[in-house]
């Protein structure tokens, strides 16, 4: 009976059970994970390192040895004065460097309005625009003489003495050197250069110093034979006097 | 010797060891940034989405299942900016009803400044049924009739763009405000930002330290989790539901 009621009359086990995939979800707000899940979930945790916060402080320094530049930035106006800056440069053979004190604009002014007068400009540039201006140019050495914001004035070499005069009135602007006709130069060097003559001057001193030597040269060439020229004439003038000679013979005599 | 005081005093002392040079330079204000590539539209706020789909007199409206697949995973085509510039974009799934496109649209109208900007749908109108049985109705009957139509909108969907001659600033409370107020999370984008989340996503792929991603145990079935995941996480391993 009991193999019939088995064998027979059980309904067999489907093998395939059609079953609806876990229903809707909620987009918005979804289900928590289940334990299993979220064991997953936090074994797959990213891990990036420890934290910054528990690592040594040198560790973090990784700029340590990495100068932080600033960001350049291309300004089309400094360009321009850095241009300006270059022809004052190439266009006056006088340029002196000024170490600015601190002056208030009311000093500052008469001693520009003077400059200016006598054809010398006084001008004040930065440090970048003046090593903009002269990169590349044989004026490149200048740039050590800048440290901020400097004075230099521009002019023509025979303006030296004038312009000692007038920085006279200002203590405050230190001359540190200059550049006469390409030359870079001390401040002791300008101030002497300030007092030579003019160009025009020293040259005829030069000729007359040229000069000098020659007529001595043929001043003493011409010595000798003036002297033996003389000489003779006065031999001829004692032979042509014979009665004074004689006369003198006497005198000796009885002298004698 | 002098003592340690002295020697501080000494330090101080010396006025070498407190120059300061104070210099005021040129100042240097960027040119504004060039927008004169971008052209202003006739049209420059959003456009009157229908409430209703417009359907040929002769068909019936069909009505639909939930679908919730078009709300599930990321959005794989419409998350890019195409203008390049700001926009909102969803970072959840969610429906986007007739209300919310209106609020959007007026909110754009409100803080746009027309002369400068205009703004672009990135969404379809409202195009899927929401069916609705009326109230106090018992349960039978069918399915309900068709009650309103919605946007169905995946994570990572740019829902609008705004464009013009503007910065992210000018543009950020409004995008900010409408993100706030949508049906799902949204956040305020701008191209730079969209191409810094690239980036931060590839990097911490990149440095991940944990090998046990979800990825790999879902791959390699550790643990026997194939017994209880689902298929969604076969195919984004957890990042989506």
């Amino acid at each position: 009976m009991s193999f019939i009621k088995k064998g027979l009359l059980q309904s067999p086990v489907p093998l395939m059970v059609a079953k609806r995939f876990r229903g809707k979800i909620n987009v918005q707000k979804p289900r928590k994970p289940h334990f299993e899940k979220q064991l997953l979930i936090d074994i797959s945790k990213p891990y990036y390192g420890p934290p910054k916060n528990s690592l040594p402080e040198i560790t973090l320094c990784e700029n340590i040895n990495k100068k932080s530049y600033k960001r350049e930035i291309d300004n089309p106006f400094e360009r321009i004065l850095a241009k300006e800056c270059l022809d004052w440069f190439n266009t006056s053979k006088m340029v002196v460097f000024l170490h600015v004190n601190s002056i208030s604009m009311e000093d500052k002014t008469p001693v520009f309005a003077a400059l200016k007068k006598n054809d010398m400009h006084l001008r004040t540039y930065g440090k970048k625009i003046v090593s903009m201006a002269t990169k590349g140019t044989r004026y490149e050495v200048i740039n050590q003489l800048f440290t901020s914001h400097q004075n230099i004035i521009f002019g023509q070499p025979e303006n030296a003495g004038k312009m000692f005069k007038i920085l006279r009135k200002a203590p405050q602007l230190v001359v540190m050197g200059g550049i006469v006709e390409d030359r870079l130069i001390s401040k002791n060097d300008l101030v002497e250069y300030s007092k030579l003559p003019s160009l025009d001057i020293v040259r005829s001193q030069l000729c007359s110093v040229l000069q000098s030597a020659g007529s001595c040269l043929v001043g003493q060439l011409n010595q000798n034979q003036q002297m033996l020229v003389s000489h003779l004439e006065k031999h001829i003038e004692i032979q042509n006097n014979p009665t004074n000679s004689d006369n003198l013979d006497t005198n000796a005599k009885s002298e004698s | 010797m002098i003592p340690n005081t002295m020697k501080l005093f000494v330090g101080i002392l010396r006025p070498e060891k407190f120059q300061l040079i104070l210099a005021s330079g040129i100042k240097y204000f960027a040119p504004p940034k060039n927008y004169d590539d971008i052209e202003i539209p006739e049209r420059q706020r959003l456009r009157i989405y229908d409430k209703v789909p417009l359907y040929p007199s002769n068909l019936k409206p069909p009505k639909m299942q939930k679908r919730l697949r078009y709300m599930r995973g990321p959005e794989l085509l419409h998350n890019k900016l195409q203008l390049k510039q700001y926009g909102v974009m969803a970072t959840g799934g969610g429906r986007l009803r007739h209300e919310h496109f209106e609020m959007v649209r007026l909110q754009v109208a409100r803080r746009l400044d027309m002369k400068r900007m205009f703004a672009i749908w990135r969404v379809d109108p409202p195009w899927q049924p929401v069916t609705k049985k009326g109230q106090g109705q018992r349960m039978g009957g069918g399915k309900g009739a068709i009650d309103h139509y919605v946007t169905p909108v995946k994570a990572g969907r740019i829902i609008f763009e705004v464009s013009g001659k503007c910065e992210y600033k000018e543009v950020y409370d409004m995008l900010r405000i409408i993100a706030e107020r949508l049906p799902f999370k949204a956040i305020p984008v701008s191209q730079d930002i969209m191409e810094k989340m690239a980036a931060d996503e590839k990097w911490q792929e990149e440095n991940n330290l944990n090998k046990y991603t979800l990825k790999y145990i879902i791959q390699n079935n550790m643990g026997g989790c194939h017994r209880f995941i689902s298929k969604y996480d076969h195919k984004w391993y957890g990042k989506y539901v």
